[in-house]
């Protein structure tokens, strides 16, 4: 029953030209970061450390990490309620919180499978001495749960409403981008900095002036982490268990 | 479409839902297949409710009117899909017996997408009906279907009614529903207009006064002639034309020819003026 449902899923997820476009997107960073690579100034420290942090923590952590999850957290399950596949798996004796789990478990490894790899290539591309610091293996964590956290959030909010995308776009780029900048206090609901307290646990620079700067511990981060998948879990159980079919949409 | 004050009970067997399109055909399948809470009343489902019951989708199959195939499958990658989310012990068994009722066999191994209407809607028989359910939901079944496919639909309908499930399926065409079941449902404006055998309503339809229009080179002289007639009960002229009512549709269809002939008329047109299926049901709710 789960390798089905898994299958499905996958097969719905990647048989699009959706990957493509997405694979494309992520093509830029490790692009520039090799351009980088060959100018005149790379190899004097400062800018390089400022480079690679800028371009993962601005370029992936702010902006393709969120669109790529949010583009298959909303496709796995938002797309099937909406071209009424859903229907066929609702109509099985499976309980709601089985197919919430599967389809936050496959966007999340379709993310991060593409997303963790661009992230540590690129941190490795341009950085000297990427595993000191534990750079690399720190950006790669923060990057997986990150693709985890966005990916469930984004189907329980696609089995709550049918404009998950557009919600899902105003909290990344309106609360996480803009509004914690303003209200420091705000940092702690967001999924970005729970990604960063994960990093933090590895990564041993600190370095405040940086595009990096994480600014909740790790304990803080893994609550952060936990809280977020039990109301992603529990909210995408409750909506699917209360699913309703649309007359004539 | 809101549904209102409706209540029945299904046995096994055919049973047709029947209305115009928008009467809340969908809206009560989809509560009877637990998609759709009532705001109020109950649906029961073998004695248990169909609303947050997943369980009952073991007993359940549903046809939904909607496209629910993936285009990337094909039938028999569909049907086994099916057969495993209901964890059968032999899902590839199940799924070929169910390819095999809806004689998609040639086709199986197509991709979904190249399907015709009429194929996909087998297909999503053969998904539904591969956990051998006793109770079966197809809302528009024959929607897109050409006449063969329909011919075979009802054989296979039949059959599976024959066989002692409950089957209930939405039409807003009074032959398909005719041909096929025994027991009707009749939805008007989200209100049961009739519910019962089906030749009952039938005859309640047949005693109500039908309108002929009629055209001819003197309506008035023919007027005469049907006035004499017991089952004609009024006439009444508009310009070229005259409306003739009768209690009797048989007997006045069989006693017009010679009439028109007796009395010395050319008959220039004789049309039903109230024959839609709209006008049958606002009868049926009307009385």
């Amino acid at each position: 029953m789960n390798s089905v449902l898994i299958s499905l899923t996958a097969r719905q997820l990647l048989g699009r030209r959706r990957t493509l476009v997405i694979g494309l997107l992520l093509a830029l960073p490790i692009l520039i970061a090799v351009i980088y690579r060959f100018s005149e100034e790379a190899g004097s420290g400062d800018a390089t450390e400022e480079v690679a942090l800028g371009l993962v923590s601005v370029m992936i952590f702010t902006l393709l990490l969120p669109l790529v999850a949010l583009v298959f957290g909303t496709a796995s399950l938002g797309a099937e309620i909406e071209d009424g596949t859903a229907v066929f798996l609702l109509t099985k004796p499976i309980e709601r919180w089985r197919i919430v789990a599967i389809k936050v478990g496959v966007a999340s490894v379709a993310a991060a499978l593409l997303v963790v790899p661009v992230t540590m290539a690129t941190t490795w591309i341009v950085h000297e001495s990427p595993t000191a610091d534990g750079l690399m293996a720190g950006l790669g964590l923060g990057a997986l749960v990150a693709s985890v956290l966005y990916c469930a959030a984004f189907v329980a909010l696609s089995a709550v409403t049918s404009r998950a995308l557009i919600f899902g776009l105003i909290y990344v780029f309106v609360w996480e981008t803009f509004a914690t900048r303003i209200f420091d206090s705000l940092r702690w609901v967001s999924i970005r900095e729970y990604a960063y307290g994960w990093s933090d646990a590895i990564i041993s620079i600190n370095d405040n002036g940086s595009f990096y700067d994480p600014h909740l511990g790790v304990t803080t981060a893994i609550i952060g982490t936990m809280v977020v998948l039990a109301a992603a879990c529990a909210g995408g159980t409750r909506a699917l268990t209360r699913f309703e079919i649309g007359e004539r949409t | 479409m809101a549904v209102n004050d409706i209540s029945f009970e299904l046995e096994p067997g055919i049973t047709g839902l029947l209305g115009p399109n928008g009467a809340g055909k969908s809206t009560l399948l989809h509560m009877m297949a637990g998609l759709l809470e009532p705001s109020s009343g109950e649906v029961l489902v073998n004695g248990e409710p169909s609303w947050k019951n997943a369980t009952m989708y073991s007993n359940i199959g549903l046809v939904p009117e909607r496209e629910v195939t993936y285009p990337f499958l094909s039938a028999w990658e569909y049907a086994l899909a099916s057969a495993r989310l209901h964890q059968l012990p032999q899902p590839e068994v199940a799924a070929q017996a169910a390819i095999d009722m809806v004689e998609l066999g040639d086709a199986m191994h197509r991709k979904m997408s190249g399907y015709s209407k009429g194929m996909r809607q087998r297909a999503k028989i053969a998904a539904a009906l591969v956990h051998d359910p006793d109770i079966l939901i197809l809302d528009e079944p024959f929607n897109g279907t050409d006449p063969r496919q329909r011919l075979q639909m009802n054989t296979m309908l039949k059959e599976l009614g024959d066989s002692g499930r409950t089957i209930v399926f939405s039409s807003h065409i009074l032959e398909d529903v005719e041909d096929l079941a025994e027991d009707v449902l009749v939805v008007i404006g989200g209100r049961l207009g009739a519910a019962g055998n089906f030749r009952q309503i039938r005859r309640l339809m047949t005693s109500r006064p039908h309108a002929f229009t009629i055209r001819s080179s003197d309506n008035r002289a023919l007027a005469a002639a049907l006035v004499d007639r017991p089952h004609v009960a009024l006439v009444s002229f508009d310009s070229d034309a005259m409306e003739v009512q009768t209690t009797d549709f048989g007997a006045f269809t069989e006693t017009i020819a010679p009439l028109v002939q007796s009395s010395g008329v050319a008959l220039h047109e004789l049309q039903p003026a109230d024959d839609s299926l709209e006008n049958v049901f606002a009868y049926l709710v009307a009385r």
